[in-house]
């Protein structure tokens, strides 16, 4: 177990190290940022003079050095749009927002997916059945952001309920872009709950207990929902990575100021080392889920061996 | 059994889930916004898009008066005399605050909610021109422009004089005006100190070349060293309130490039900065405006209060500013409905839903935006190409008459864009000619004109066209399709680059335009700025290189150096004809800027003419009283 863990820590510094090799050059592919940062009418002068400031005029592999060298020190550099701030400063202002944003967003995905996956497989080939495929399918096909500005029509426009945007009306300022960013996982972790409850139900110790004449709800939720978690909960430890990583659109329609509302603006601004930081930081979140939750996986189940 | 508690289950979970959100949203009428506007307001507001339903309100603009010297009768547009070059002693007076009208606010905050700046910080200094719009209400400028007649009027600076050479401006600055903080008043080391940020070899204000090309005799204005802050070489303190700013060269234009209107020369408290340092003043910035700064959530909102009991300038009536960034236009859209925003940015597609609902449209009082397709290649000073076909003049006027500008007018906006005759030069700047036409759609012409450049019927020239999206006008790379077609439809063959602007601008910085047309778009500025920046070489300090002439750069350099008002006003007329003649770019047209009302909050707003609009001038705006 304990090989297993460090070779799959040292896959993960492997993949952040090549992750941020690819974003670092793909950035520059995208153009010369002191292009867009500085004014039209700046002298060629002004423009070395930033240019040589940012390091710009040095070789790719050399800034590439400089940046992986000071960022595993922690130091993120300086954010070339926001007037030299720096970057971890930065990050940590907007990180907190993003963080909650996606955990409500988990929750609403559990707390619509795992009750209606039991339900319909309880039901199966039922109305609620149907019902819960057309709700799998919306969710699976439809863009977040699309559900994300029907939700601000109806609940803000029409009704008045909720805040169409921003984050200073408390938790009402919430509601709409969680269940927007969450709603595309119901369908997935409801579908994964359903087959998984039905591979429970079919079991044989299932068919004594209901011989038995124990109670439904109790054969339910005590042997079968605990016995039927394991697939959708490891599901569920992914999508809490999607869901920190994958908040970039939703917190733009809903002016969220988190993380990938500031990723936008830093490719808006050509501005490389915010890109980069952020890029990198979302990928070790994947990367550190995807390695909890392998280890995690691996002492729930002991059936499973490395 | 089993169907019954999962039938349970299911609907246990739904109900926790509604309970949720029940318990969230509280009590829903009373508690929320205003949504929409109501029936009777709709009545009173029918849609006109084409008409502003708030009034363009030069009259609510407490502007100082100018005195005769600077108020005489002056066609709307930038000549010397309106820039106040002329004017060898402006003495203005300001006008009192305006008056309030009777009966309670209906609200006593103002929720403007428009797209991001480029980049937020609160050191306007530091980010440039297009980011500091939403600093205006809090800073102020030793100038202001008329909106209605483009004229310079006093803003810090109460009078002002320059020299006959043009190199030296005399300039009385307001007594007794206070910053934020209250500990201090503004001065001559205030305005010392912010010219040093203007001109500082990091700042990133649109205009610091230019700052920099007028750093008088000695030069070196700026120092960073700390005992230099606020002494410059090129600012004589004749007093406290009083001083001469001295160029190395004639510049009739201060007052304008001095301007609110520029966005760049806002004005910073030295004692402030020597107190607090500047990273407390990035935080917590302070001004002479009519707002103070309050607090900023980057990427979300940005919000003032009104500062004084009695500014010098305008009592604002509103008691609080927000300005909330909102990237996406059905955002901007739904806060405007939902009442959380009064004043929103919306797109020109989405503004009939928005009157449809019972808003309003307003727009500015001159054009906010001038559009055209620049002709890359023109490098014709150094850098001649003979065989970029964008060379050749009878090229570029079959370009010019391929183009159906009515049909794009008609097509993508609504036909409020005032067709442009000649780029860079509008009907209210004095150096226009009305004889100037718009190059009429004549395909038969355009083709004729390329056989006559020694193109066969069908095979004309390759080029390539690039499309990339801006601020204000999302329309740049929609209109570039059409456009591109006509093109290939009179003989060209061309290769299609749609998408952002960052690799134009790196290209046309490089001057490696060869063969290229482009989309372009620039605020609303005078013909002699527009020059300046678009259409001349590295050597007189442009920046896009778009047309190299060296008969025109002849001009402007003399123009440029001439102190002399008629022989400036005759050179600006010649450049303007002869690019004219020599179709030097495809000149589209002029947009205004345009932001949807709730006409149950506002009463009135004046859109400024500038691509700002939305940020400045809200001391001006008033609100509906009951």
């Amino acid at each position: 177990m304990q090989r297993f863990i460090v070779l799959r820590v040292i896959q993960s510094i492997l993949a952040i190290l090549v992750i941020s090799m690819v974003v670092f050059a793909l950035a520059r592919v995208t153009g010369d940022p002191v292009a867009i940062l500085l004014p039209e009418d700046a002298s060629p002068a002004v423009v070395e003079q930033v240019r040589s400031k940012w390091g710009l005029d040095q070789p790719i592999y050399v800034q590439y050095a400089r940046y992986i060298g000071n960022f595993v020190t922690g130091d993120f550099g300086e954010a070339w749009a926001y007037g030299g701030v720096p970057i971890t400063e930065l990050i940590a202002r907007r990180l907190p927002n993003t963080i909650v944003l996606a955990s409500f967003a988990w929750v609403i995905s559990a707390s619509i997916a795992l009750p209606i996956g039991v339900m319909v497989a309880v039901k199966k080939d039922s109305a609620f059945d149907w019902a819960g495929k057309v709700i799998a399918l919306i969710g699976q096909s439809a863009p977040s952001f699309a559900i994300g500005l029907i939700l601000m029509w109806v609940f803000a426009v029409l009704l008045g309920w909720l805040p169409t945007s921003g984050n200073d009306a408390g938790f009402k300022s919430i509601i709409l872009p969680g269940v927007a960013l969450g709603y595309y996982n119901v369908a997935a972790v409801m579908r994964l709950t359903r087959s998984s409850m039905l591979e429970v139900l079919d079991t044989e110790y299932v068919k004594l207990a209901r011989i038995k004449g124990m109670p439904e709800r109790k054969v339910i939720w005590k042997h079968c929902f605990r016995n039927a978690l394991i697939v959708p909960f490891t599901y569920m430890g992914l999508i809490g990575a999607v869901l920190l990583t994958g908040s970039v659109v939703i917190e733009t329609v809903f002016v969220w100021p988190g993380l990938g509302d500031l990723a936008i603006d830093a490719i808006r601004n050509r501005d490389f080392p915010v890109i980069q930081s952020i890029v990198i930081l979302f990928a070790a979140f994947y990367i550190f889920i995807n390695l909890a939750v392998d280890v995690m996986y691996a002492y729930l189940n002991p059936r499973i061996r490395y | 059994m089993s169907r019954g508690l999962a039938l349970r289950t299911g609907i246990v979970g739904l109900l926790a889930l509604a309970v949720t959100m029940a318990i969230a949203c509280g009590a829903p009428a009373e508690q929320q916004p205003q949504t929409g506007a109501p029936a009777a307001a709709q009545q009173q507001q029918p849609a006109q898009p084409q008409q502003p339903a708030a009034t363009q309100a030069p009259a609510a603009q407490a502007q100082a008066e100018p005195t005769a010297t600077t108020a005489l009768a002056q066609p709307a547009g930038m000549s010397d005399r309106a820039a106040g070059g002329a004017a060898p002693t402006a003495v203005p007076k300001p006008e009192p605050a305006p008056e309030t009208t009777a009966g309670e606010p209906v609200q006593a905050d103002l929720r403007v909610a428009i797209t991001p700046p480029y980049a937020e910080n609160l050191l306007g200094w530091r980010v440039g021109g297009t980011n500091q719009g939403i600093l205006q209400p809090m800073q102020e400028a030793l100038f202001q422009r008329d909106y209605q007649t483009w004229e310079a009027r006093p803003m810090l600076a109460e009078s002002w004089s320059v020299s006959p050479d043009g190199k030296e401006w005399t300039i009385k600055l307001r007594e007794n005006v206070p910053f934020h903080h209250e500990a201090d008043t503004f001065g001559v080391s205030d305005f010392v100190f912010s010219f040093q940020l203007w001109s500082h070899p990091e700042a990133k204000t649109g205009f610091g070349d230019f700052w920099h090309q007028i750093l008088g005799p000695e030069g070196e204005l700026r120092s960073w060293e700390v005992e230099d802050i606020g002494v410059a070489a090129t600012v004589t303190e004749v007093s406290d309130n009083e001083m001469v700013w001295n160029m190395n060269r004639p510049e009739l234009w201060i007052p304008f490039y001095a301007s609110e209107a520029t966005t760049d020369p806002l004005i910073y408290s030295l004692d402030y900065w020597q107190t607090n340092g500047e990273e407390a003043y990035a935080a917590s910035p302070v001004g002479t405006g009519p707002w103070r700064h309050v607090s900023y959530e980057q990427g979300a909102k940005l919000e003032y209060e009104r500062a004084f009991d009695e500014h010098w300038r305008v009592n604002p009536d509103f008691e609080t500013l927000t300005f909330f960034f909102a990237e996406e236009d059905l955002t901007r859209v739904a806060m405007l409905r939902a009442g959380e925003a009064d004043i929103a940015e919306i797109p020109r597609e989405l503004q009939g839903e928005i009157v449809d609902a019972g808003y309003a449209i307003t727009q500015s009082t001159l054009p906010a935006f001038m559009v055209w397709i620049g002709i890359g290649g023109q490098y014709l000073e150094d850098r001649r190409d003979p065989n970029d076909p964008n060379t050749n003049v009878l090229v570029r006027r079959a370009m010019n008459h391929a183009m159906d500008r009515e049909a794009l007018n008609e097509a993508f906006f609504d036909n409020k864009m005032e067709l442009m005759a000649n780029t860079g030069w509008h009907p209210t700047d004095p150096s226009y000619d009305p004889a100037w036409e718009i190059p009429a759609y004549d395909p038969d012409l355009a083709r004729q004109l390329l056989q006559e450049a020694g193109y066969a019927e069908g095979s004309g020239p390759s080029i390539e066209f690039m499309a990339g999206k801006l601020v204000g006008v999302p329309e740049l790379t929609e209109i570039a399709v059409p456009m591109i077609s006509w093109l290939e439809d009179v003989g060209f063959t061309v290769d299609a680059q749609i998408g952002e602007f960052q690799p134009i601008r790196t290209r046309y910085k490089a001057r490696e335009m060869n063969s290229v047309l482009w989309t372009h778009r620039t605020g609303f500025w005078p013909a002699g700025r527009n020059m300046r920046v678009y259409f001349v070489s590295p050597t007189l300090a442009g920046a896009v290189y778009m047309y190299e002439d060296p008969h025109t750069e002849d001009l402007f350099s003399k123009w440029q150096s001439s102190v002399d008002e008629d022989e400036r006003l005759n050179l600006m007329k010649e450049a303007g004809q002869y690019m004219y003649e020599q179709n030097a770019t495809i000149p589209l047209g002029f947009l205004f800027a345009e932001f949807g009302i709730n006409p149950n909050v506002i009463a009135e707003y004046s859109v400024n003419n500038s691509y700002f609009g939305g940020m400045k001038g809200h001391e001006y705006t008033q609100v509906v009283r009951q």
